[in-house]
């Protein structure tokens, strides 16, 4: 591998790194304030004593309550993704590879989700829930992660729909022949072969459910809240109280970045496309 | 290609009643469950939303199904009332502020980026990494992030104090009708007075946030498209001796076009339905200066108190799905056709 | 990964229970059941909202312990949200019919939810308070929900209205502290202001710092009954005393206000008198615990220490002007019994005595002796709280009205500070204001 020469590239190169750490840049108060002592960090942390590092804020963070709303996170986020990719690439096979009356008229309605404001429809939630039972104990994440799949129909049909229809009718067509069941050519042949695809939905979708904060906040209660919500209320700035609410930025900044860390040529194969084909 | 040729076991099952009747069932059985889910969790809600804004009614109090007797239609009065409303107007202006520079400014940066990573030989990953790496973060923490990063303090504020080493951070003059205070960026920055309306600078400042989540995702629709770039267009336009801005006009900008499109209209969208992120930095603060039509309603079933208010709210929410139905029809529209 | 789809799928499917189990078992599968009194003793769980973090949560926390020594069987689970979103989040909660036990609150939203019939009827706990002359009517009456009901207990106190000042720098420019009538006050403060500095040290810039200016002005000039019948919708913002009440202000401000108070923080009034060069801060009693953060050598009563306002008509002591956190109880909680010995134990002498030696809190109960108190500042601004039947205490105005009505008093008082136009103001305010129905 040869260094390119071309003073372009260097440019090119210089200009690309210097992007790329000043956007870095406002990640770095919360990442210095919740590892340093508070008195530390009143007179900028840029001038700490960094022989102080502690973990101390991190721990009051997670006794605090922010373990319990990591696992509300996790629990919401897993039962609602589980749900829309069941749910989901049934749709989308349907709807990829199928005729069958009212298809365009209900694929618009199921595209307005991805247009209009959550607003819509959290307003009445609120006393819906409560006539179907859903805003008591458990049967809260039950309710969320459904509200989450129906306001996500779209997108989630939108992204699978393009996975679906790659695959060759051929091979269904021989799987008819040898006596399949539409049900056993969706899941025996199509479903594996949109695996990657369904994989980086799963990951998209994923980020998205547990990054919400106007759902969490109207319809869950305090034993129930997800991170994000946790973490709005750690923000008040009257209060001097920088390195816990940096922790618990850090917090809850971190499970999305490891799953994007771990799997992002997935993310990022989803991202394309679903910019693809618009 | 048929199969009547040749007499199958598979023909003759196929050939059965129950099977056509179950064959044509199938689509709806794929369809049925995620129909459910959406009528239950969408469509109905969003019938009652509907149905509500013509009554006044208060979260607090909601509609009895079993006493109707008691429901307090008003008609078209929210909506009227809405109109009316000032705090109604003073929201749809700053949501306007969103609509107009939030994707603004997610194309002037991504734009150029893409394409800067994407004429680098190798290394470009690695970029493009970090630029979508906010994308992860929930726009609550982005809103704490930068919370932090505004803090006006010049020992905790990183913005303030690097404007401190050059004696920048109070900077504050008047300039006509355009006020300007460094240092507050998150209370009072500035307005721009003009005479019918004030723009108050604060939502910049949370705009500016709201972008940096979001250019991840401009910088990966256009790397996608950039991908399909003609590369022998490319590479006789070289050699013809064009410089890389004609390049860039002529070439590439052509093709990107369908990427333009996605792009604004996914950041319109997100702008306008912005929510999270103004209630983590400002809650619609100071007083109304920033506050969204997506702050409003909130505000108006949650905060406002003193009169029932959840017809208003539904009202103002109708009328924003309205509006973000109206201005993404024709994208809707291109869509559909290429699906169906 | 070349995994073949099946055997990818079944790594996932466990990754999944897994991961299903580890969240389940974060979070506790049940939430453990609210158990209502068996043999009369509180039991069971509570949930309560407070607003307190740092070293006034750990204050709180301490309360509740002495609740919970008391009442071994009784779990209390303390929720904190930011106090700026109380309302929302009481609001939400009950809506979604998930709402607390007991929350504190301001007046202005315990009347607010009181109108909802949210609250759980607190008359009989006040009945035995005031008969015992733990509490007055006075302090009664701000706790009252929506139809005169007490609705509320008053569990922290704050005394507004002192006039704070550095001992050694009073005493180096030669003033009589403190002056022993308004005209001696307005005397020593042109005194003060002849020397090209502003008396008062200012925060302005914050939004609730102007309207803590207005309640001890307002009592004084005005009168505890105006104040009062304000408060509650009885009279208009367009009454002479009120108005004469505001004009002094106004007055107040135009002479001695420093020029640039409207772009100073709070946190930047204290140090401005402690240490600067303005002579006098006009705050409530926490403030005492915050000068040592400008000079951790001030200690309190020896090198700062505050005065009351000098009666304005010269008739007496004007009515005290204060503020401070109640607590509700919600009327359809599951678990009345434990939530009711909670909410006494709070408005309790001993519940509030664990607070008030820590610092930074006065304690609404009469009863509790001055004794406690941690400095001579604390002790002075407790012996200013209400003691006896007779004294009266005025609630901060636009905490107590709260709503709306608030949201546009802040805005027009920031207007009257900029412009001091008294007129404009109580023409605002009184086409904002419609509860009393004469305009």
């Amino acid at each position: 591998m040869r260094l390119p020469r071309n003073w372009r590239f260097l440019a090119l190169y210089v200009a690309l790194t210097i992007a790329s750490l000043l956007w870095l840049v406002p990640l770095a108060t919360p990442m210095a304030v919740s590892l340093l002592p508070l008195d530390q960090s009143t007179k900028g942390w840029w001038r700490a004593d960094w022989s102080t590092v502690t973990l101390d804020a991190y721990a009051r963070a997670w006794n605090g309550g922010l373990n319990a709303y990591l696992g509300n996170s996790l629990v919401i986020t897993i039962t609602s993704v589980a749900i829309t990719v069941v749910l989901g690439s049934l749709a989308a096979y349907a709807f990829a590879r199928m005729k069958f009356a009212f298809k365009t008229l209900l694929f618009g309605l199921l595209i307005t989700t991805m247009i209009v404001p959550v607003q819509i429809i959290l307003i009445p939630l609120v006393p819906w829930f409560q006539t179907l039972g859903l805003n008591e104990g458990a049967a809260q994440y039950f309710g969320i992660a459904l509200v989450h799949t129906a306001f996500g129909s779209g997108w989630s049909l939108f992204m699978l729909m393009a996975f679906f229809s790659g695959i060759p009718e051929e091979i269904l067509e021989a799987a008819r022949l040898d006596g399949a069941g539409e049900f056993t050519a969706f899941s025996r042949i199509a479903l594996p072969l949109a695996l990657p695809g369904i994989v980086s939905f799963i990951i998209l979708d994923f980020v998205f459910v547990w990054n919400d904060l106007l759902m969490g906040l109207t319809l869950l209660d305090s034993d129930h809240r997800p991170v994000t919500v946790g973490l709005a209320n750690l923000n008040a700035p009257q209060l001097n109280q920088d390195d816990l609410i940096s922790a618990g930025s850090m917090i809850a900044i971190l499970p999305p970045l490891i799953l994007f860390a771990l799997l992002n040529r997935y993310y990022v194969r989803g991202l394309f496309a679903g910019s693809v084909k618009g | 290609m048929t199969a009547r040729t040749t007499r199958s076991a598979a023909h003759d099952r196929r050939a059965t009643k129950s099977y056509r009747l179950r064959r044509a069932a199938t689509p709806y059985l794929f369809v049925g469950p995620i129909l459910v889910v959406f009528a239950m969790f969408y469509l109905w809600p969003t019938l009652l939303t509907v149905g509500s804004s013509f009554f006044t009614w208060g979260i607090l109090n909601p509609w009895q199904t079993q006493s109707p007797a008691e429901w307090d239609f008003v008609g078209l009065g929210n909506y009227g009332e809405t109109l009316a409303d000032p705090t109604f107007w003073n929201a749809a202006l700053n949501s306007a502020i969103w609509l107009v520079v939030f994707p603004a400014l997610v194309l002037a940066l991504s734009f150029p980026l893409a394409i800067l990573i994407w004429s680098a030989p190798r290394g470009g990953g690695l970029f493009r990494t970090v630029f979508i790496l906010p994308m992860t973060i929930s726009l609550a923490a982005a809103g704490v992030v930068w919370s932090l990063f505004y803090n006006p303090d010049p020992n905790k504020g990183v913005l303030n104090a690097v404007l401190s080493w050059f004696g920048l951070e109070d900077l504050s003059f008047t300039l006509g009708p355009l006020e300007f205070h460094a240092g507050r960026w998150l209370s009072d920055p500035g307005v721009l007075h003009l005479g019918f309306a004030d723009i108050r600078f604060v939502n910049l400042f949370i705009i500016v946030a709201a972008v940096w989540t979001f250019v991840g995702f401009g910088v990966i629709t256009f790397s996608a498209g950039l991908t399909s770039v003609d590369a022998e267009l490319l590479d006789s336009a070289k050699v013809d001796g064009a410089t890389q801005l004609q390049l860039v006009r002529h070439v590439i900008a052509p093709s990107l076009r369908p990427s333009v499109i996605v792009v604004a209209v996914i950041s319109i969208i997100f702008a306008l339905r912005t929510f999270d992120i103004v209630y983590v930095t400002t809650g619609g603060g100071p007083s109304t200066d920033s506050e969204v039509l997506g702050m409003l309603i909130w505000d108006q079933v949650f905060q406002f108190l003193d009169s029932p208010q959840g017809g208003l709210a539904a009202a103002v929410a109708v009328v924003m799905s309205a509006l973000m139905v109206v201005v993404s029809l024709p994208y809707i529209r291109a869509t559909l056709r290429g699906r169906s | 990964m070349s995994m073949k789809p099946f055997a990818r799928r079944g790594r996932a499917g466990a990754a999944f229970a897994a991961l299903t189990t580890v969240a389940l078992a974060l979070t506790g599968c049940s939430a453990a059941p609210v158990a209502s009194n068996s043999d009369g003793a509180p039991s069971g769980e509570i949930r309560v909202l407070s607003n307190w973090s740092g070293s006034e949560g750990e204050a709180f926390a301490a309360v509740v312990a002495g609740f919970k020594a008391a009442n071994p069987d009784v779990v209390v689970k303390i929720d904190t949200v930011p106090f700026d979103q109380t309302q929302t989040t009481l609001t939400q909660q009950f809506a979604a019919g998930n709402g607390p036990d007991a929350a504190i609150a301001l007046p202005g939203i315990v009347r607010q939810l009181s109108a909802q019939g949210l609250l759980m009827d607190l008359d009989g706990l006040w009945d035995e308070w005031v008969g015992a002359g733990e509490y007055n009517d006075s302090l009664r009456a701000i706790a009252q929900g929506a139809e005169g009901k007490a609705e509320a207990i008053y569990f922290k106190g704050n005394v507004n209205g002192l006039v704070w000042y550095g001992t050694s720098k009073a005493a180096d420019a030669g003033l009589t502290v403190p002056p022993e009538s308004w005209s001696d006050f307005e005397t020593m403060l042109d005194s003060v202001a002849k020397t090209g500095v502003a008396p008062f040290s200012v925060g302005a810039q914050d939004v609730w710092l102007p309207t803590q200016w207005v309640d001890p002005v307002l009592l004084n000039v005005a009168g505890a009954d105006a104040f009062g019948e304000l408060q509650r919708g009885e009279i208009s913002w367009n009454d002479e005393r009120i108005v004469e009440g505001f004009t002094v202000l106004s007055g107040l401000v135009d002479d001695y206000w420093p020029s640039d108070a409207l772009d100073t923080g709070f946190s930047d009034e204290t140090c401005g008198w402690a240490t600067g060069e303005n002579m006098f801060g006009f705050n409530g009693a926490f403030v005492n615990g915050i000068v040592p953060s400008c000079d951790s050598a001030l200690a309190p009563g020896d090198d700062y220490g505050f005065f009351t306002l000098p009666s304005y008509a010269n008739e007496g002591t004007p009515a005290q002007a204060v503020s401070g956190d109640l607590f509700i109880g919600s009327k359809d909680t599951k678990n009345p019994v434990a939530t009711r010995a909670f909410l006494k134990y709070l408005g309790s002498v001993e519940g509030q005595s664990i607070w008030a030696k820590r610092g930074g809190y006065i304690a609404p109960n009469m009863k509790v002796p001055s004794d406690v108190y941690p400095t001579v500042n604390d002790q002075r601004a407790a012996d200013l709280w209400p003691k006896d039947e007779a004294g009266v205490a005025g609630y901060d105005l636009d905490d107590w009205i709260g709503g709306e009505i608030q949201a546009i008093y802040r805005d027009a008082l920031v207007d009257l500070i900029r412009s001091g136009d008294v007129d404009a103001f109580i023409a605002t305010m009184t086409e904002a204001d419609t509860r009393s129905g004469d305009q």
